[in-house]
């Protein structure tokens, strides 16, 4: 049997109309960021496996946003893979990355889902943040809760070097919003979602790197 | 011969046939790297990586300058369905060499059943890719990247490491990093050139292999073409 691979850029972009942003949970963010990505399934037996080297949402004017990713790729069966990988990519003017690559795995009884690129230089509303390399990696296995881990090399914000604790959802303050390190969330079915940097300006913009999910129930 | 010289003789042959066997497996236990085999594990498993290296002038083998600054990486490999897939891609900020893989023909073990225990979590990846240098395409040439996924051990502390090699259709080698710990500016082969207390770097991931899944096996011939020599190092 032939094997699938999945080439070239998964940049895309689309304008959503959006009121009134939820406020709530770190899934529900990344749930409507990744309306790009295939639907989570319901039900016995759904699997959903999601990964991207990054997405951005920029919001507008009247509740406006658009909204692309950069190596984004998913599957929703077991026994199934998908791979993505680049050497380098840009998203709507704010972020630019070197080797972005997705990859997703399901087996019978388990999901592994991991994202990764290297370079990061991103600035938005004057707020700039650069890392060496970004990894997000998720995994669940059926009947157990999910688990998920992320790596950050060198991390830099508005040029002051960062120190990565590891620890989940380490949170620090930016002009007009914050940062997430390692925002981790794992659902009542399970489902762990990994988000290795999360940055929201309140208004302005919404930016996962290194972005994992693996969901199997 | 009296049956006490044959008992004596007996034992005799029976010592030296355990000393045998004992010394046999000794040797088998600490076989050199270079002797062992390529595999594919079976049933199959899937490697996943992200992030740098570091380059010291003339640790690569390379015509290309190097300038100590580093080099960044991203790559999945594995096999499925009897094939093999995966994406590799790397950027040698010294120089500007840019490999972006347009196939995967190989993904193995490269050193089943080898000591140290750190080699039994390698996974070779090869292809063919498209190099360029600053943005020119300088053609298509063959890769073998070498993944540890170093998290199992506790000594040497545990640093997960990478190495790539390039050749071209002739078999002529035209760049090589020997495999090194991720953020660490030395080769492999010293406790002390790959330090936990490095931080960042990033992550080799060696998932688990599928029950259901089994890879085409290769035989050495197959490696070879697939992915040129093996002087990548653990």
């Amino acid at each position: 049997m032939r094997i699938k691979h999945h080439y070239g850029s998964a940049l895309t972009t689309g304008a959503l109309l959006l009121c009134c942003l939820p406020a709530g949970s770190a899934v529900g963010r990344t749930q409507l960021l990744g309306g790009l990505l295939p639907s989570p399934t319901s039900g016995a037996g759904a699997v959903t496996g999601q990964a991207a080297a990054a997405q951005v949402t920029l919001l507008g004017l009247l509740g406006t946003a658009t909204s692309a990713s950069l190596a984004s790729t998913g599957i929703s069966s077991t026994n199934a893979e998908s791979d993505l990988g680049q050497a380098g990519g840009s998203i709507l003017s704010v972020l630019s990355a070197e080797v972005p690559t997705s990859a997703t795995y399901s087996y019978a009884n388990q999901v592994d889902s991991a994202a990764s690129l290297g370079n990061l230089a991103l600035t938005v509303a004057g707020v700039t943040v650069a890392a060496d390399s970004v990894v997000a990696e998720a995994s669940q296995v059926l009947g157990a809760a999910g688990t998920g881990t992320s790596y950050i090399g060198n991390l830099t914000v508005n040029g002051i070097p960062i120190a990565v604790t590891g620890a989940p959802n380490q949170t620090i303050p930016v002009a007009g919003g914050q940062l997430v390190l390692n925002e981790q969330t794992v659902s009542s079915s399970g489902a762990a979602v990994v988000n290795a940097l999360h940055m929201t300006i309140n208004g302005v913009a919404d930016v996962v790197v290194g972005s994992a999910t693996a969901a199997i129930s | 011969m009296s049956k006490q010289q044959g008992r004596a003789i007996a034992k005799s042959l029976v010592v030296v046939l355990v000393v045998g066997v004992v010394v046999l497996a000794l040797t088998i236990k600490s076989i050199p790297a270079a002797l062992a085999w390529a595999e594919v594990p079976s049933p199959c498993d899937f490697t996943t990586g992200g992030g740098f290296i570091l380059i010291a002038p003339g640790t690569a083998a390379s015509p290309l300058a190097e300038t100590g600054d580093k080099a960044n990486f991203g790559l999945v490999g594995g096999c499925k369905n009897g094939g093999f897939f995966g994406h590799v891609n790397y950027v040698d900020h010294n120089n500007g060499v840019h490999v972006s893989s347009d196939s995967i023909t190989a993904y193995f073990n490269p050193c089943s059943g080898c000591s140290p225990p750190a080699a039994n979590n390698a996974r070779d990846i090869c292809g063919t890719a498209d190099v360029s240098i600053n943005g020119a395409s300088v053609g298509t040439y063959r890769f073998r990247v070498r993944t540890i996924d170093a998290e199992q051990q506790t000594f040497p502390p545990p640093k997960d490491k990478f190495g790539i090699h390039l050749t071209d259709a002739s078999g002529n080698s035209v760049y090589v990093v020997p495999t090194r710990c991720l953020a660490s500016n030395a080769p492999t082969g010293e406790v002390s050139t790959c330090s936990a207390v490095n931080p960042g770097g990033g992550d080799i991931e060696l998932h688990k292999p599928n029950p259901s899944t089994y890879g085409p096996s290769l035989t050495d011939a197959q490696v070879l073409a697939a992915c040129g020599a093996d002087d990548l190092g653990y």
